[in-house]
């Protein structure tokens, strides 16, 4: 008898598989845990008090060549370190895909791109990467001391793989920390993002 | 004269100057610009097209490329004699690769383009750069250099011009946002969460597409159908999260593009057209009456529980539980009260347990985020398989003890849940009767449950402790009154014709499990047409969503939530609505028969259910242009009730 109610507990708490949806602008951004390429842990709850930019990375998309090519990428994560807030690369290419890459080939390519950010996550499971909708490689959100998500869109208002796009694009993400900085609302805090679609498995 | 030379070119296409550029090619993607005419002529903007070749695998993309991608891109400065050269998107295939949605072209495609001449008449030397985004597993842009000359002379078409108009077609006719608007009465919808809208297209079909295209990411799902109107139809493009209405809420603008049967795109139209979001639409009334019932006082509710659950005794499922703890105590006579009274109380604790249980079940899943009702786990196979195993132990050891002689081990192995003799027997069998009790919904119940299911967790606590407390209310009677079962009648032959009786009742119980289970291992809708062929009511396939129209159009509807596994819910079917007079009723043609199956999960029901609040079923409501928020029928049916509430559906408001 003990046996059978367990049992209906287990299916019926089968029934309750989490529903999938995007994250919203105003609301705390969904909370994560990982290890980085370091072995460090990161957590968003960890990051509290801390302005945090998330940005999914592919190195071999050509959305992403573009901003790594002209050094903007590496621009924008140098000016957040020096602004406090604390740049998050997740790579969330299933294994055998675009983009996949073990700890140390990200750390190299941390090392040749020049790039500087605070961490680097891979999230090889993707379950980072569908718990906050990432569709685009680059796709970026930004998130504030409270833990609230503030933005969350494409890297800038020309959707292309041309470099020389970038220095006429409105850049969103360069836009919604000097709103967060001013203590003003993010003024475009919900844009499409553009680019290659994040690599998930199947 | 340019007809003549137009006939001439279409019967001697060999003579025609064949107006196309060089094929420029990557390993994946080969693109050439071709020209619908041979000459400029006079024309102030000239047909061209961007011709594009697709590997196997590679495609490119519309011109909102879904949730990732990017449509071609132009450049055209080093042209000579061109002012703008516009680019137009045929219609596209919807493929979701991987989870990213995607509006793309396979294999091949023409991109049409609109070239506005600086000075018509004169030639036009065109050096375009292209760059083509092409995606398969991984995406590469293709960067290429296309070229074509057009010579001044009479514009007649080229050979080029079927094809390029043959994909022209195909590109949504753009329609001013006027009072000839195809779109109309644009909203969002809270329930189901989407858009609603209606189309003024005659030539709309089960096939028909709409994409929307909004500046923030949202993805929708396939179109689905609501209603057909004289002049077109009433649609919903139903959001793919429902979470994600809270973005939609944001957006003011958006474009619709509109095919009317996307399988046949010789037939087919389409209309793209600027929207406008004003207004939130209220939700749909058959979801969320305009004027929400009050909700009961919660004192009422818990009094609701308590009766809903002392009704539950006499329900088909559970009475015979109570029957046979009786019984045992009439044959034991030579028990004394005590020993009776704790019999009762340890089955009245297993009682009030098990719903405490159910009740933290219930606060659980809850704040997983899951909709749960009374009885979901009989939608779980495995569940119902294990109750009827333990149901036919049940009864085969009530027969058994008279009549079937077994092994003495094999027999107290059987008689384990009813006989055994210390407390934890008694306090099962109190657990066994709340576990029969959930496929059944006593009247007051559903009320209770409904409340409960959106109710604060102390006071979900609370009515399941209420209906724990009414169900073994003759548990605690008994257990107060000892006396009471010693007025019982004397034991003797008369009993064991009552077990054999109550025996057969549960092995019925085991039939119908089965029944059930069988109706879930095939998985055959109750709303099968073979099946529904069989009873005398002609149902259709419930959809909510059709009702507030039915009703407008002076249609009577009457909904039945059911499922194989509900108990009452066939009771109310043998006895009202699968009887001649009643079906006869639901048969005339302004009426609706709605069947919506329940017997595995379904969340449109479940919403439904929840808008009524109510959690579990039988359920009934009627709808008509007297009732057009719908009445609710009492659990149990009567003839009267279903008759009453047509005819007061019937009556105009």
């Amino acid at each position: 008898m003990k046996k059978t109610l367990g049992l209906l507990f287990t299916c019926v708490l089968w029934l309750a598989a989490p529903a999938q949806a995007a994250p919203i602008i105003g609301q705390p951004a969904p909370a994560f845990t990982a290890t980085d390429t370091k072995g460090q842990p990161v957590s968003l709850a960890s990051l509290k008090g801390k302005t945090v930019v998330l940005e999914w990375s592919n190195h071999e998309c050509p959305f992403v060549k573009k901003f790594y090519g002209a050094g903007k990428m590496q621009e924008l994560q140098r000016q957040a370190a020096v602004d406090g807030v604390v740049w998050v690369t997740v790579i969330s290419s299933a294994p055998g895909k675009q983009g996949n890459v073990s700890a140390k080939d990200a750390d190299e390519l941390t090392t040749s791109r020049q790039a500087a950010p605070a961490h680097v996550i891979l999230d090889e499971s993707g379950n980072i990467g569908r718990l906050y909708a990432a569709k685009t490689t680059p796709h970026m959100f930004v998130i504030d001391g409270q833990g609230v998500l503030r933005y969350q869109g494409g890297i800038d208002d020309k959707p292309s793989t041309k470099p020389e796009d970038i220095a006429s694009a409105n850049n969103y993400v360069t836009a919604a920390l000097a709103d967060l900085k001013a203590g003003r609302a993010v003024a475009q805090a919900n844009t499409k993002p553009y680019g290659c679609s994040v690599k998930y498995g199947e | 004269m340019r007809i003549l030379w137009l006939l001439l070119l279409l019967l001697f296409p060999l003579h025609v100057h064949a107006l196309t550029g060089d094929w420029q090619t990557t390993e994946r993607v080969k693109a050439r610009l071709i020209s619908g005419v041979t000459a400029t002529g006079d024309l102030a903007e000239v047909p061209l097209g961007l011709e594009v070749e697709l590997a196997p695998t590679w495609h490119s993309y519309w011109r909102s490329p879904g949730e990732a991608g990017l449509p071609p891109q132009l450049d055209w400065q080093a042209s000579q004699n061109v002012k703008t050269i516009a680019i137009d998107y045929p219609w596209p295939e919807r493929k979701i690769i991987l989870g990213i949605e995607n509006f793309l072209y396979e294999h091949a495609v023409i991109y049409p383009l609109r070239l506005a001449v600086q000075q018509p008449g004169q030639p036009v030397s065109l050096k375009v750069n292209l760059s083509l985004l092409t995606c398969a597993d991984i995406c590469v842009p293709n960067d290429l250099t296309l070229t074509l000359e057009l010579p001044a002379g009479p514009a007649t078409a080229s050979d080029q011009e079927p094809r390029l108009a043959a994909y022209r077609a195909t590109v949504p006719q753009r329609v001013p946002d006027a009072s000839t608007a195809i779109i109309q009465d644009v909203a969002i919808s809270e329930q189901p969460p989407g858009l609603r809208f209606k189309a003024n297209s005659q030539a709309i079909t089960d096939n028909m597409m709409v994409i929307a295209e909004a500046p923030v990411s949202l993805r929708f799902e396939p179109v689905r159908i609501l209603e057909r109107t004289d002049s077109g139809a009433s649609l919903l493009l139903p959001l793919a999260s429902a979470e994600d209405i809270a973005t939609l809420k944001t957006v003011k603008e958006l474009t619709l593009n509109i095919n009317t049967d996307s399988t046949n795109p010789a037939a087919a139209q389409r209309f793209e057209q600027a929207i406008t979001l004003t207004t939130v639409a209220a939700a749909p009334t058959s979801l969320a009456p305009a004027s929400q019932p009050v909700p009961p006082a919660f004192i009422v509710i818990l009094l609701f529980a308590f009766l809903g659950g002392l009704i539950l005794n006499i329900m088909p499922c559970v009475l015979p539980v109570l029957s046979l703890k009786i019984l045992s105590v009439i044959k034991h006579s030579e028990y004394g009260p005590e020993r009776i009274r704790q019999s009762f109380l340890y089955s009245a604790a297993g009682i009030v347990f098990s719903f405490l249980v159910l009740a933290a079940l219930l606060i659980g899943l809850r704040a997983a985020g899951a909709t749960v009702g009374w009885g979901v786990q009989f939608q779980q196979p495995i569940f119902i398989g294990v109750l009827a195993v333990i149901v036919a132990l049940f009864a085969l050891n009530l027969l058994g003890l008279f009549e079937i002689q077994l092994g003495s081990k094999a027999q107290t192995a059987l008689a384990s849940a009813s006989n055994r003799k210390g407390h934890i027997g008694d306090f099962l069998q109190g657990a066994f009767a709340t576990l029969l009790a959930t496929p059944c919904t006593a009247p007051f119940l559903g009320t209770a449950a409904g409340f409960a299911v959106i109710a604060p967790a102390p006071q979900i606590l609370l009515i399941f402790l209420m209906m724990g407390l009414g169900l073994a209310l003759p548990y605690l009677v008994l257990a107060a009154y000892p006396s009471l079962a010693r007025h019982m009648p004397k034991p003797g032959r008369w009993m064991q014709q009552v077990r054999v009786a109550l025996g057969i009742a549960l092995l019925a119980t085991v039939a119908w499990l089965l029944f059930v289970l069988m109706g879930q291992i095939d998985p055959r809708p109750m709303t099968d047409p073979a099946e529904l062929s069989q009873e005398k009511v002609s149902w259709q396939k419930f959809d909510d969503e059709q009702i507030p129209a039915l009703v407008q159009n002076g249609k009577i509807v009457f909904v039945d939530v059911t499922a194989r596994w509900c108990l009452t819910c066939l009771y109310n079917k043998r006895t009202v609505t699968d009887t001649d007079d009643i079906a006869a009723e639901l048969n005339k043609p302004d009426h609706v028969a709605m069947l919506a199956d329940w017997t595995n999960p379904d969340p449109k029901i479940t919403a439904y259910l929840v808008s009524f609040q109510r959690s579990g079923i039988p359920f009934n409501v009627v709808y008509g242009p007297g009732a057009p928020q719908g009445i609710v029928l009492p659990e149990l049916l009567t003839k009267g009730a279903v008759i009453n509430a047509l005819q007061q559906a019937r009556k105009a408001p």
